[in-house]
């Protein structure tokens, strides 16, 4: 905190105090910051598993209803049988996230290395494919062969994808602040570290978008005879 | 500290060799503050053997009506006595900390001259033991109760081996509804249930959670949409008991009552007959 | 503790040029941001929900309102400009630094978006205090209508206060100690300049007020009926006031991650040179442990009203058995917070217990190493015991072995720290300040509290007390009894460095003892009613209950009389108590060693630690005695 720094070294322009030590700070935030996203991931598997093992009144996967009595006095017609969601488009958007992760830590090492440059394109392609990567989301959750309705499944995947869209948009707002800041200079090989901060969010990202993908491993449900609503047989 | 040792004269002239751990426990309990938490601790102890009493002794309003309610019972008698002597000690020590070992007000930051008293190995081991063996106690009796309790429930306190009478529980705002598939499924708004029988409990709700509990035979589940929750007593007592929901099930929760009548074998029959049911 | 000059407070001279906007934004522009968002909001939403203005699904109206009544809110007093100018690359300079800390502002900083930890602190006192009156008038309402035996309120309302007075205090509980002295004090006790991130510690403060304002507005739209733990289907029956309570947790939830973040941060990284780990203060540790609980834990709850929140407006169906859902799911994902919040709750009240009691028997702590040994195992075992709570549920009846065996376990660590409470008075002279009396008080609790919950957690018992008033009583010793009364503790013992002013010790006292026999006359007869087996949350009870009930409320009122007193102690002090000096309490840690009032970087001169800030006291003089025995005696 002393007026003249005694080196060259690079200070934080509004506390004063040494780059690195604000980017150990910084790092350690995003770490907790993550650490409570994580559990919003395991609440998201926790909740398409539970329903998936228990398949209440037949209502996973419905192969056809009557009408219901519905709590919520909303009208819901049932469906007719509710075919599974496509499963290569989890993948694939899966899949771009990782590409475009790898893209951006390629950016970070130029960066370290000394050239803003590749930080600023693979930055600027890294938004580009975000938000071509949530907007894919928007599609894929509009293409579902169900309404959010329609069940157990239908509910759990409806929210995983809001859920992957929220964390898409979020990121490629990361990723463009990141690219204009480079580009302005604020972020520069002698003060990397918010690029840093910003490819590990996103590999956290990447990392979610896998687990939940890994959910349609578990389609049909194994509970075969399970217990059906206001009855006690099954 | 001991570094400090020179400079601070001792309070007693030092006798030239340690005393064996007997005697040390000796002087330690010697000391009059020993003496007076001693005291205080039997008299906190000794307070909560009337509680413990009346905890178990009115547990839902009055005498267990099931061998299951009177392990429940047990349960909370034991386990009020057994935490006695460490509940009852901590209370003798803020107790005397609060009166007997000095006090001192203003306003003025005092010097107290207190003992700086950093860590005491043996005190902390000894507490650590009783604490945890406190704890395995009240786990292993918990075990083995919850499984007397489950079996309890499942019939096994019946003098004749009967086969369990299965009851279907219906909960429903607020209302609860209670049929008997056995007995050619008559339904009844009252629960009867035979004496001396094990009784199964088929308990499912028809919109939001409930609670069954039949209050003084120790009988308490959820009773949830979706799903059929089980729960068993054999009723040994005669009469009439409350039955009431024990979860937040909207406006009349608390109307959402009824109750378990226990017939003998003669009204049992008689009731069937009254509803229709021939045997 | 010994300080020495490492580094000079001097600044750089920057070019006055503050955030234009940030001039002009305070809790004024807020509220109207906040108004205009949830009309715009409110309009839209209806035209898009074509036809449904008055009617139809009011539950997606409600939520887009009260999203536009969040956005409004945070953008009129000025959240996002540091977002955009970050994004744009215009980092503040010092001077814009310090103009959004406060400086120079006098009073108006505490109506606005100041980073200022102090600022911080108390706003979230004055903001606590709010929601606990809310929570306590409501208190009064229920105790009311439990305490005769007519029908004073329509049952929903009825409902409808329990369920509010639950979250309020549930969440006042959370911010008491954490919120005021958590923010004002642990920066400058471990000997930091401010938080690791200021501007999010503004951000967690103004979200806990922007999410109050749906709190409130539901109890007129409907109310939240269903408990403070909104158990799913019945919640989805409620009308659309529930949205209000959602929003509520979803935005307090996001608050209290930021906030952990920061307090974590700032005590991993930001401890003043030659503050090692064993130099710490313990109630540094205790926030901590709390934080850091709340942060992995508090998602679950967010996602359990989001979830419901989507069952709401997408018609999906996690909680409505009919087409899929299940109750369970609800229950666990709502009781994997539900009880960690019980130590988020309870571990800053204790941890300050700690840290005061020392101070006023003027000795060490008696094991600092048992007291974190204790913390650590009840952050461990935390996680591990939310089914409890489900014993009766029939979820899975095998699951209470495990479940009561890790419940029980959690009784060990909890024994700890009563040891180090109790081996911190033994043999001590103390000095009889009203702090120090509140802390025999919450022993006194605690040991109520740890008895009843001996039962609740061993699955035989909780088959009769499950769901009843006994239950109420027991949480109310631990949550009130030891949190709220340690807080209270806390806020005496730190009043003077926060306020600069000496509390009423004659008045508080006269509060706090009215109220701590007020609080066992309605407890224990609560416990009474709930052995006896009255259901909780009931609104009428039958004549078997209404003697007890009729104590509890007499007793309620006296905690109200007790707490008002308190209240006016505290105002009164503020406005015109003793004016204190930088020290008066004659404490080592580091907060009271910089001059009162705070200057706005707290320390002149940054402090540097050289021991643990517990050295009172004299040489034992038995120990003395012992270690002299020990040294003549040649090994035989």
């Amino acid at each position: 905190m002393s007026a003249q720094p005694e080196t060259n070294e690079l200070r934080s322009p509004t506390t004063g105090e040494p780059i690195a030590v604000v980017a150990r700070r910084n790092l350690l935030g995003v770490l907790l910051l993550i650490v409570a996203d994580v559990s919003g991931t395991i609440v998201l598997c926790m909740s398409y598993l539970y329903l998936h093992y228990l398949n209440t009144n037949k209502s996973w996967l419905p192969e056809g209803k009557e009408s219901l009595w519905n709590t919520t006095g909303m009208n819901i017609t049932w469906p007719g049988t509710v075919q599974p969601a496509v499963e290569w488009h989890f993948w694939a958007i899966s899949g771009g996230i990782l590409v475009l992760m790898l893209l951006f830590w390629q950016g970070v090492r130029s960066l370290r290395r000394g050239s803003s440059a590749t930080m600023v394109s693979a930055a600027l392609i890294v938004t580009l494919g975000l938000i071509g990567l949530s907007v894919a989301q928007y599609l894929q959750v509009r293409s579902f062969p169900f309404d959010p309705t329609d069940g157990g499944y239908a509910s759990a995947l409806t929210v995983i994808g809001i859920s992957n869209f929220l964390h898409l948009l979020l990121s490629a707002f990361l990723a463009a602040a990141i690219w204009n800041r480079t580009r302005v200079g604020r972020i520069s090989p002698e003060n990397p570290y918010q690029a840093t901060l910003v490819a590990v969010w996103l590999t956290w990202i990447t990392i979610s978008s896998v687990i939940l993908a890994c959910l349609t491993f578990f389609l049909i449900s194994p509970s075969t005879d399970p217990t059906l609503f206001g009855t006690f047989g099954s | 500290m001991s570094q400090d040792l020179d400079t601070s004269p001792p309070p007693e002239p030092p006798t030239n060799r340690p005393l064996p751990p007997g005697d040390r426990l000796g002087t330690f309990l010697a000391r009059p503050y020993v003496k007076h938490i001693a005291a205080i601790w039997v008299v906190c102890t000794l307070i909560w053997v009337p509680i413990a009493y009346w905890l178990a002794g009115n547990m839902g309003a009055g005498p267990a009506a099931s061998k299951l309610m009177g392990a429940l019972k047990e349960t909370v008698f034991v386990f009020t006595l057994v935490s006695a002597p460490l509940m009852g000690f901590v209370l003798a020590v803020i107790l005397y900390s609060w009166l007997g070992w000095g006090r001192v007000s203003g306003d003025e930051v005092p010097d107290l001259k207190n003992p700086a008293i950093k860590g005491n190995p043996i005190a902390v081991t000894i507490w650590t033991i009783v604490v945890s063996f406190l704890a395995f106690f009240l786990v292993t009796w918990g075990i083995v109760e919850y499984t007397v309790v489950n079996n309890y429930a499942a019939g096994s306190d019946n003098p004749e081996k009967l086969q369990p009478l299965e009851v279907h529980v219906t909960g429903q705002q607020w209302l609860w509804s209670f049929s008997y598939p056995e007995q050619g499924g008559i339904s009844s708004e009252t629960l009867f249930l035979p004496h001396n029988r094990p009784v199964v409990f088929k308990a499912t709700s028809k919109d939001v959670i409930h609670n069954f509990w039949i209050v003084p035979m120790g009988v308490k589940i959820d009773v949830n949409p979706g799903a059929v929750t089980l729960a068993g007593v054999t009723p040994d007592t005669l009469g009439s008991f409350p039955i009431r929901c024990a979860e937040l099930c909207g406006m009349h929760h608390a109307f959402m009552q009824t109750q378990a009548v226990v017939l003998d074998k003669a009204d049992w029959n008689s009731w069937l007959a009254s509803m229709g049911v021939t045997s | 503790m010994t300080t020495t000059a490492t580094e000079t407070a001097a600044m750089p001279v920057y070019p006055k040029n503050f955030l234009r906007s940030l001039r002009r934004q305070n809790v004024f522009t807020a509220f109207a941001g906040g108004i205009v968002g949830f009309l715009v909001m409110r309009v839209a939403a209806s035209l898009f929900f074509r036809g449904e203005f008055w009617h139809g699904d009011s539950n997606r109206i409600i939520t887009v309102a009260f999203i536009g009544w969040g956005v409004g809110f945070m953008a009129g007093i000025g959240a996002f400009n540091g977002v955009f100018r970050w994004f744009a690359g215009k980092d503040l300079d010092h001077a814009e630094a310090e103009y959004m800390a406060g400086k120079d502002l006098g009073v108006k900083r505490y109506f606005r978006y100041t980073t200022d930890h102090k600022v911080v602190g108390i706003q979230y006192l004055v903001v606590t205090m709010v929601i606990l009156a809310i929570g306590g008038t409501l208190a009064m309402l229920i105790r009311t209508q439990l305490g005769i035996s007519m029908e004073l309120f329509n049952p929903n309302t009825y409902n409808s206060f329990v369920g509010t007075h639950g979250v309020a205090m549930v969440v006042g509980m959370i911010l008491v100690v954490t919120g005021p002295i958590g923010n004002f004090i642990v920066p400058m006790m471990v000997g930091a300049r401010d938080m690791a991130f200021p501007r999010l510690n503004a951000l967690s403060l103004w979200l806990v007020v922007a999410a109050l304002i749906p709190l409130v507005m539901s109890l007129f739209m409907g109310g939240i009926r269903d408990g403070w733990t909104v158990y799913q289907p019945l919640a989805i029956q409620a009308p659309p006031g529930a949205v209000g309570y959602i929003f509520f947790i979803v935005i307090f939830s996001i608050s209290t991650a930021v906030s952990s973040v920061n307090l974590l941060v700032t005590i991993v990284r930001m401890r003043a040179r030659g503050m090692t780990w064993s130099r710490t203060p313990i109630f540094v540790y205790s926030v901590a442990a709390s934080v850091g609980l709340a942060l992995p834990f508090f998602p679950f709850y967010m996602y359990s009203q989001l979830l419901a929140l989507s069952d709401r407006t997408l018609s999906t169906s996690f909680f409505i058995p009919e087409r899929g859902g299940s109750v369970w799911l609800y229950e666990h994902i709502f009781w994997i917070l539900g009880h960690p919040e019980v130590y988020v709750i309870i571990l800053p009240g204790i941890g300050a217990c700690l840290e005061i009691m020392v101070v006023f028997l003027r000795k060490p702590l008696f094991s600092f190493r048992t007291a974190v040994v204790g913390i650590a195992g009840i952050v461990a075992l935390a996680g591990l015991v939310w089914a409890h709570h489900m014993f009766m549920t029939g979820w899975a009846p095998l699951a209470g072995y495990p479940f009561m065996i890790s419940t029980e376990m959690i009784s060990i660590p909890l024994s700890l720290i009563v040891l180090v409470m109790i081996g911190t008075m033994w043999r001590g002279k103390v000095w009889t300040r009203l702090p120090m009396m509140i802390i025999y008080a919450v022993v006194f609790n605690k040991i109520i509290g740890g008895l009843t919950g001996i039962f609740l957690s061993d699955v035989p018992a909780d088959m009769h007390f499950h769901g009843s008033m006994f239950v109420t009583a027991h949480f109310h010793y631990m949550l009130m009894g030891t949190g709220l009364f340690g807080a209270m503790a806390a806020i005496v013992f730190w009043f003077p460095k926060m306020t600069g002013r000496m509390f009423d010790e004659r008045l508080g006292s006269i509060g706090f003892w009215t109220a701590f026999v007020g609080f066992q006359i309605t407890f224990m007869a609560m416990f009474a009613a709930g052995n006896l087996g009255m259901p909780r949350r009931v609104f009428q009870s039958s004549e078997l209950f209404l003697l007890s009930n009729q104590i509890s409320t007499v007793g309620a009122y006296m905690i109200g009389v007790g707490m008002l007193i308190f209240l006016a102690a505290l105002i009164s002090s503020w406005k015109s108590g003793v004016i204190a000096s930088s020290n008066p309490w004659g404490s080592q840690t580091l907060e009271w060693q910089t001059p009162t009032p705070v200057p706005l970087e707290n320390f002149p001169v940054l402090p540097v630690v050289t021991s643990d800030p517990y050295q009172y006291g004299v040489p034992d003089p038995y120990q003395v005695e012992r270690d002299l025995e020990t040294q003549k005696e040649p090994v035989a």
